[in-house]
């Protein structure tokens, strides 16, 4: 039961206003503006043709329910119409007069309300399968009220809240397809390349948080680091690799790239390494996968030394080949990983 | 009117794939046909998020949750479970992902959103498009979130989704307590029947809840939300399956009280889905053999020892005691 052609007849009338050459951007318009005029008479017409259909319907007494309903419900969409705001009067008048307007207003966004009608024309069906389902009386299929209800409703679908509610509806639709595809984006760059107990412990953090907020930020914890010392105190010397873990830190993403990662901040604590008495304390800044940082630590002899680190992406990004210490460094950490 | 149905299945716990709904639907065809003589005209889409809760079943284990549940009850459960070689590993971690993972939930509801979506937008096609949602255990809490969030966003604001089925229901016991199945404060989910006032933002124009009372699942903190019975039906039976264990999706869906309204939903058929042909349907079940009526005392007693037992922590002992006992 389609009513395609009430719906061209409606394309064909905003022609006169001037709308059918609307922007592909703007779909709205065409779809929700005419309604108005005629959508006030189809829904009199209906309710006339309803109480006709009901007074000399033989079955009246077992629609008499089905007749409230619709009545009730034309009713409602006949406010809601006519509550559309923002219309203007001479567009209005042309359209429901048939004529073209001499000049065609500026049309308001606020007639896109016309997709929010809501659905005050589902009953019919409803009402009859709660008859079913609660073991009430059935309605009868052949009743002249049902008949002229089916009419009213393939009319009223078609010609008032179909239009309007698809272009509503499509709307919200995108923007849900733009959420999933964010949060599968997210999903798979952030929370999957977080350790477990990270990613939870961000989720705990932003429990309240509304599903359509997609975080920006995550907090790390106890996040396994490596990396090399490129510059320890006094000294010349530098190479080392070190692996710690930062303990607590707060990472930036970029939502518009994909949410790689963009700033981060953190506190560094790395594990002894030869040569030192404790392990080191320190703290940790990152752009991208690039780190650097500052660490201190004791050495066996109770000295403190101050120390400079770099991940091995931006070693290998600098490309250190002066310092045969460092890229051994790299060439140890790289073994160790696996890599 | 030919009528243009589509019927999304939503499965529950462990794991699944696209396939998971294909005995549920061909039975609901067979017993149509049978039934009405004419094949069931519906295309039936299943609705899969296992890979999501698989992708984080990889990356670590339950011991990574530890330090983020408070409940000394849960912590309890997750170390029996742990020592347990009975241990179903994914049904549990699949409940508790849902819990407690922020992000993998949010990845399932919006995925799960941005796929029922667009059939939402099919049925402003007409009066002539259906949609029925069943969703199953874990798959009804998922379709509580999901569809509160396509009403939150106005998806449902015009054309409500028409029927929503959950069977073995556990939407109560899964809430969190930022987002209830139906108490306030604060605002519970939007996934109930819509009041049919205009402005009411109810997502459903007919919610149906099943419960088996031989299966102690959906017992614990039951679902027995306030509305309105016009909208709302709650059934409650007794199946066994064949087989299988009273909590299987099959045993659900072959139970002339499940599959009797379930049909009538997607086929809009009331001439052949009328309350005395369901009551002839119920009369024709087949009694339980005796190795089932053993299970059945067990179930009962586990049915009794949780029915209405108000925390999660209940609802995951339960699930290790089911396993224990291989019911499952």
């Amino acid at each position: 039961m389609r009513t395609s052609v009430s719906l061209t007849l409606l394309i064909g009338l905003c022609c006169p206003l001037h709308l059918c050459a609307a922007p592909p951007t703007s779909p709205a318009r065409v779809a929700t503006i005419p309604i108005q005029g005629r959508a006030l008479q189809l829904i009199d017409q209906s309710l006339a043709d309803l109480e006709a259909a009901f007074a000399s319907d033989p079955q009246a007494p077992s629609v008499q329910r089905l007749r409230d309903e619709t009545a009730r419900n034309l009713g409602l969409l006949r406010q809601r119409v006519l509550a559309i705001p923002g219309l203007p009067a001479p567009a209005l008048e042309s359209f429901a007069s048939g004529k073209p307007a001499a000049a065609p207003a500026p049309l308001p966004e606020s007639v896109r309300a016309v997709g929010e009608l809501n659905p005050v024309w589902e009953l019919d069906r409803q009402t009859r399968g709660e008859r079913w389902l609660f073991n009430l009386q059935l309605t009868p299929e052949d009743a002249k009220t049902v008949q002229a209800v089916l009419k009213i409703q393939a009319q009223v679908f078609g010609e008032i809240t179909q239009p309007g509610a698809r272009v509503f509806i499509q709307e919200k639709d995108a923007q849900i397809q733009r959420l999933a595809a964010q949060w599968k984006t997210f999903y798979e760059s952030v929370t999957l390349q977080e350790y477990p107990w990270e990613s939870l412990a961000n989720g705990w953090f932003d429990v309240q948080r509304a599903i359509t907020d997609i975080p920006t930020k995550q907090v790390k914890i106890l996040h396994p680091v490596s990396g090399v010392v490129t510059f320890q105190g006094r000294q010349s010397s530098s190479g080392s690799p070190i692996t710690g873990a930062e303990v607590l830190g707060l990472q930036w993403y970029d939502p518009w790239a994909g949410y790689k990662p963009t700033w981060g901040l953190g506190v560094l604590v790395t594990l002894k390494a030869e040569g030192e008495r404790s392990s080191g304390l320190g703290l940790i800044a990152s752009y991208r996968d690039f780190k650097f940082g500052y660490r201190q630590s004791r050495r066996l002899d109770g000295q403190k030394v101050d120390q400079a680190i770099i991940s091995i992406n931006l070693a290998r990004y600098f490309d250190f080949t002066p310092s045969r210490a460092l890229k051994q460094a790299v060439d140890k950490l790289q073994a160790s990983k696996g890599n | 009117m030919n009528t243009e149905t589509t019927v999304v299945f939503l499965h529950g716990m462990g794991k699944h794939d696209a396939t998971f709904h294909e005995a549920a639907w061909a039975f609901l065809q067979e017993k149509h046909q049978s039934l009405s003589g004419q094949p069931l005209a519906a295309t039936a889409i299943p609705f899969v998020y296992d890979d999501i809760f698989e992708s984080l079943r990889q990356t670590g284990s339950l011991a990574d949750l530890q330090p983020f549940i408070q409940d000394a009850g849960v912590l309890g459960v997750l170390q029996d479970l742990q020592a347990s070689d009975l241990f179903l590993y994914t049904h549990v971690l699949d409940v508790l992902i849902w819990r407690f993972h922020t992000q993998a939930r949010a990845r399932v509801i919006t995925q799960l959103a941005a796929a029922l979506s667009p059939l939402l937008v099919d049925l402003t096609e007409g009066p002539d498009r259906q949609l029925v949602v069943i969703a199953h255990s874990l798959g009804t809490a998922v379709a509580t979130d999901v569809i509160h969030l396509l009403a939150e966003q106005g998806v449902t604001d015009y054309k409500k989704l028409p029927a929503l089925h959950m069977l073995a229901n556990v939407a109560k016991v899964l809430e969190r307590p930022e987002r209830p199945a139906y108490n306030s404060p604060p605002e519970p989910s939007l996934c109930r029947p819509w009041t049919r006032e205009p402005a009411d933002k109810g997502a459903l124009q007919r919610y149906h809840s099943y419960r088996n009372e031989l299966d102690p699942i959906p017992l614990v903190d039951a679902f027995r939300p306030p509305w309105s019975g016009r909208w709302f039906q709650s059934t409650t039976f007794k199946a066994w399956g064949a087989g299988v264990q009273p909590h299987d999706i099959l045993t659900y869906i072959k139970a002339p009280e499940v599959y009797m309204p379930l049909l009538w939903s997607i086929t809009l058929d009331e001439a052949t889905y009328t309350p005395e042909r369901e009551q002839q349907e119920m009369a024709l079940g087949a009694a339980p053999n005796p190795a089932t009526v053993a299970r059945q005392a067990v179930l009962r007693d586990l049915a009794q020892h949780y029915a209405d037992k108000p925390g999660f922590q209940d609802f995951l002992k339960l699930i290790q005691s089911m396993t224990g006992q291989k019911l499952w």
